[in-house]
């Protein structure tokens, strides 16, 4: 027991290095920190569905905003029309509430649809794409594309979504209880070590070897007997659906929901808070995120100027020093560690056989 | 009468957006980079040319050859820099590219201020053939787009460089062994792909003004019009930048911009899933 | 050796920052000290509005330094914390919230977009702070946390739209970008004119940052009104009048009329360009008053004179000026009571004198039509003899 301790990977050390941080925040901070990284643990969410995507399996998605903006449009109208049809859409001339906001009523039904319909739609699209020829760089401008198309519609469809103003005001609710922050946070911490465990086992267990088989050699997969496909589909939908998860974490944290949470911008952001961590490893992709995130909030506090000129220095040093992020880099050393220890034992012996 | 007007616009738009996606072309197509900022090398196109045109007084077309210039040399600068180091690695030239769109923003924000600057439109009038107007503006427009996608068609196919570099895209090593110096012809077809957003830049500018921000617009098109027309193809970029422009231009002027806009890209985004290979023709670098 | 000296820096990076990171946590625990007063202000200083907001951001700075040198808040200082929204709602939700939990400001100044006040609403309500917010808007049920000193339509278009139907045409076509903000004044601007017999022969949305106009201009001519009715955002707005000017579109037969055409929107666009539209505010820069003035100078000196003072700026040294007086005669800083003591207040500012009521927590103002001139400057046409009162869900 105490020998698999001590040769487990530094990641899962830091991985519980960072939820013990993550426990005692609130204890160290007020409660507006501890909302803010609240929504940094919504974040971690949204960049763990990513990662399986592009970590594990190769897949750079320019749009994943737009799956995880889902899930929060979807519990965001539920909250919003909880007590009857909402201002906004009122003065908009909506008189009664449409099939598709009525079902949203019921609390249950709004969180489980907030799941399913990303994971649909993410699946469907994967069935679209993937059965196809189109890899690489074409699957991140289709969903860049896709990203653009979302955020667009959901800024005009003004009489439901309140274009671009956004859903406001909505409430720290868990099925319909709200909460204060701190048992919100909580709750939202326990969230993630559920999900972070939930890609732990998959990325280990045989469907996890396959997606790295995929990022690796597509066509190899193929010749043994596997379709690639229809993994690609699996876990964009497996993705999409942690993603819709996120987005319904962060809305109650941030209070509103508006169409740049669909776009672009977003996307562009999650995928550098897993590139500075470290892709591949989970461990990366939420430092990467706790880390941008905290530095971004204290670097605009101090000065707002000055944040996208670190930013871009920054993906830049990792990108040339630290190729495969902060994780990637202390799993080097440590294998290098390793390595090392095992080359002086066995010169160690052979200089006793020697002796 | 309305449907020809929509119809002359939608050329002019059409020449927009080829103007504005034949650096694409040239960098995406021929050395597989993915240059997130795009959008910024059109942007300091069209400051050069604000400070050149505007502020200096020089004519328009001094201008626009020295943001071709200017732009051309920044490509030649960050290609040593940054990119040159990361050919083949997709992600982290994304990323890498990303990172300068925000610096290279912000710069500008903090040097030039954020306010719009101004350009005025080099020829101002218009044309009116039979009740339809077109601005000589839109016509120098539609001109030019022929004149640069021309020269550089004459760059690419007719000059021992064109070739060179052709050579470099389809079989680098075998070039290589030939005693051209692929890095070289890297560095010029980057910062020459650079140069044409910068020209591009330059072009649009009087027509919407300047900002530090205003890159963001042109990103996401000009990559999916290139996707469309071929990665490489330079008559296929035409005819998809034909394609675009006139839809949305036909669908904006009979329905309404927002849905036509949102229309146009479900459309192209069929489209590159069922002709991946047919319309494209992708090589390995 | 290059590994390792990674590790030290990053090491070194991660120990800054969690260390910084605790450090700015801890401070916020600790309140102002008891001779100054904090107030909060959110503006853009990056993203697409900051061009707008730079304006308001000096206007504050300079209204908090008069009231500072004129003896402070009954001899406390007022002081403030700047915070950037970036153009993003969501961010400015966040900020305000710093603001007020974080840095605990009695009270904030600031937003421009209507996306970041709604977002920000909700966030004051549930602190009980107070937000004044300085821009004209297209309003709404007034929140009991909020003090509005901008204009609302029936401040603006209840004046516009019949002088424009009355003194230049009763075909009018509506042009905006999406958002709410133009499809509410879109719809006001269409029951004004049913009321005075004008009709409406088009009506057009474009996506935010659009900036090729030529298919609308063609609907446009194809329509034939007699005003545009035009609210487009920063660049679409600039793009949008020089497409105009290039179709050989004229302001004297069909001149633009838009409330978002202010003094940095005419530098922007050049005076030729600009000349001839019109706009309806409660003020313009080129008031012929003492005050205004007076004003200008003041704002020239310290912050040079190309930089151009607009509504948003005015009303926003109104809003700082407005809060100083309130905060003058409460001592209790809750929203409702600072919002208590403005009741009563009438304040001679640039643009003339205005009056707090208590009723909509929004401000008298004096509605003005201004048209540019050929020299790029704005000419009061029509200015209402009274104060009118704010009608904020009209």
């Amino acid at each position: 027991m105490l020998e698999r301790i001590k040769k487990m990977p530094v990641n899962r050390w830091v991985d519980i290095a960072l939820f013990i941080f993550l426990l005692i925040f609130p204890l160290i901070f007020n409660d507006y920190r501890t909302g803010f990284m609240g929504k940094t643990a919504a974040y971690m969410i949204f960049a763990l569905s990513l990662d399986l995507l592009w970590g594990y399996t190769g897949l750079m998605s320019f749009g994943h905003a737009a799956l995880f903006g889902l899930g929060g449009y979807i519990v965001g109208l539920s909250f919003t029309i909880q007590d009857g049809i909402p201002s906004f859409m009122a003065r908009m001339g909506v008189e009664e509430l449409p099939w598709f906001l009525k079902i949203l009523e019921n609390n249950i039904v709004a969180s489980l649809l907030g799941l399913i319909i990303p994971g649909a739609f993410a699946a469907f699209l994967g069935y679209f794409i993937f059965s196809s020829k189109v890899s690489g760089i074409f699957f991140s401008l289709i969903t860049m594309a896709l990203a653009q198309i979302f955020e667009t519609f959901f800024a005009n469809q003004s009489a439901y979504t309140n274009g671009t103003s956004g859903l406001g005001g909505l409430p720290r609710s868990f099925f319909g209880i709200e909460l204060k922050v701190k048992p919100f946070y909580y709750l939202t911490i326990g969230i993630v070590i559920l999900v972070y465990l939930l890609c732990l086992w998959l990325t280990n267990s045989r469907f996890g070897k396959v997606l790295m088989s995929v990022r690796e050699d597509e066509r190899r997969l193929s010749f043994i007997g596997y379709n690639p496909a229809r993994f690609k589909i699996a876990v964009y939908a497996l993705s999409g659906m942690l993603a819709g998860l996120s987005g319904m974490l962060f809305v109650p944290f941030n209070g509103m929901i508006s169409p740049t949470e669909l776009g672009i911008s977003l996307s562009t952001m999650v995928l550098i808070w897993i590139a500075v961590g470290g892709r591949g490893n989970l461990t990366g992709a939420m430092l990467g995120t706790v880390l941008i995130n905290w530095l971004q909030t204290l670097l605009s506090e101090y000065s707002a100027d000055i944040w996208p000129l670190v930013l871009g220095a920054l993906i830049l040093a990792v990108i040339f020093l630290i190729p495969t992020g902060i994780i990637g880099k202390l799993k080097e050393i440590q294998y290098n560690i390793a390595a090392r220890k095992t080359l002086e034992k066995l010169s160690a012996k052979e200089e006793e056989n020697h002796g | 009468m309305f449907i020809a007007a929509q119809l002359i616009n939608g050329i002019s738009a059409s020449a927009l957006l080829l103007i504005y996606s034949l650096g694409v072309v040239v960098i995406m197509g021929h050395m597989n980079v993915v240059n997130m900022a795009h959008g910024e090398c059109i942007m300091l196109g069209a400051y050069v040319c604000y400070y050149i045109n505007t502020v200096a007084g020089a004519p328009f077309f001094v201008a626009l050859i020295m943001s071709f210039v200017v732009t051309a040399l920044f490509g030649l600068l960050i290609e040593r820099l940054v990119i040159r180091k990361l050919y083949g690695k997709t992600a982290e030239t994304l990323l890498a590219t990303y990172a300068l769109s925000l610096i290279v923003k912000q710069l500008v924000n903090l040097i030039c201020g954020s306010e719009l600057k101004y350009i005025a439109i080099p020829f101002e009038g218009h044309l009116d053939i039979g009740g339809v107007t077109i601005p000589y503006y839109n016509i120098f427009i539609i001109l030019f787009a022929a004149v640069i996608l021309l020269v550089t068609w004459i760059i690419f196919y007719k000059t021992p460089f064109g070739t060179k570099m052709r050579a470099v895209t389809s079989n680098r090593p075998m070039t290589e062994c030939l005693g051209i110096n692929a890095h070289a012809v890297d560095s010029l077809t980057f910062a020459f792909g650079v140069g044409l957003a910068g020209l591009a830049g330059a072009v649009l500018a009087p027509i919407r003004g300047v900002s530090p921000f205003m890159g963001a617009s042109y990103i996401t098109d000009s990559f999916i019009n290139v996707c469309v027309g071929g990665l490489q193809s330079m008559i296929g970029t035409t005819l998809s930048s034909l394609l675009i422009g006139e839809s949305t231009s036909i669908l904006g002027g009979f329905w309404n911009e927002v849905d036509a806009k949102i229309l146009v890209f479900l459309i192209v985004v069929v489209l590159i899933r069922f002709r991946p290979d047919g319309l494209f023709r992708k090589e390995k670098r | 050796m290059k590994s390792r000296f990674l590790k030290k820096l990053l090491s070194a990076a991660l120990a800054v920052t969690t260390c910084a990171g605790i450090v700015t946590g801890m401070t916020g625990c600790e309140g102002g000290s008891s001779d100054e007063i904090k107030i909060g202000l959110l503006f853009s200083k990056t993203g697409a509005t900051a061009i707008t907001e730079e304006c308001m951001i000096n206007a504050a700075q300079m209204a908090i330094d008069e009231v500072n040198d004129a003896g402070g808040i009954n001899g406390k200082k007022l002081t403030y914390v700047l915070e950037d929204y970036a153009t993003d709602a969501a961010t400015a939700a966040e900020k305000i919230k710093k603001l007020i939990m974080q840095d605990e400001v009695i009270a904030t100044v600031g937003c421009y977009t209507s996306a970041s006040r709604i977002a920000c609403e909700p966030v004051v309500e549930d602190n009980d702070s107070l937000l004044i917010y300085p821009t004209f808007y297209e309003g709404e049920e007034p929140s009991k946390n909020v003090v509005y000193t901008g204009a609302v339509p029936n401040q603006q278009g209840d004046i516009f739209v019949p002088w424009l139907a009355e003194n230049v045409g009763k075909k009018f076509f509506l042009l905006g970008t999406d958002t709410v903000y133009a499809q509410l004044i879109n719809s006001q601007c269409r029951a004004s004119l049913d009321a005075c017999g004008g009709e409406v022969v088009g009506e057009e949305y474009v996506p935010n940052a659009h900036n090729d106009f030529s298919s609308i201009i063609t609907k446009i001519k194809e329509a034939d009104p007699d005003v545009l009715f035009v609210n487009l955002n920063g660049d679409s707005g600039v793009a949008f009048f020089k497409q105009y000017k290039q179709y050989g579109l004229d302001a004297s037969t069909m001149p633009v009329a838009s409330y978002l055409l202010d003094e940095s929107t005419v530098a922007a666009l050049g005076a030729e360009t600009a000349a001839g539209h019109y706009t309806s505010i409660n003020y313009v820069s080129t008031l012929d008053t003492d005050a205004n003035k007076e004003f200008l100078k003041k704002y020239h000196e310290k912050f040079g004179d190309d930089a151009e003072m607009t509504v948003v700026g005015e009303e926003t040294y109104v809003s700082v000026k407005l809060l100083a007086e309130a905060l003058k005669k409460t001592d209790d800083y809750s929203a409702a009571s600072i919002i208590k003591a403005m009741d009563g207040i009438t304040l001679d500012v640039p643009e003339g004198q205005v009056k707090f009521d208590p009723e909509t927590n929004h401000l008298y103002l004096r509605g003005r039509i201004a048209k540019v001139s050929d020299e790029g400057k704005f000419e009061v046409v029509y200015e209402s003899p009274e104060l009118i009162k704010p009608d904020p869900t009209k």
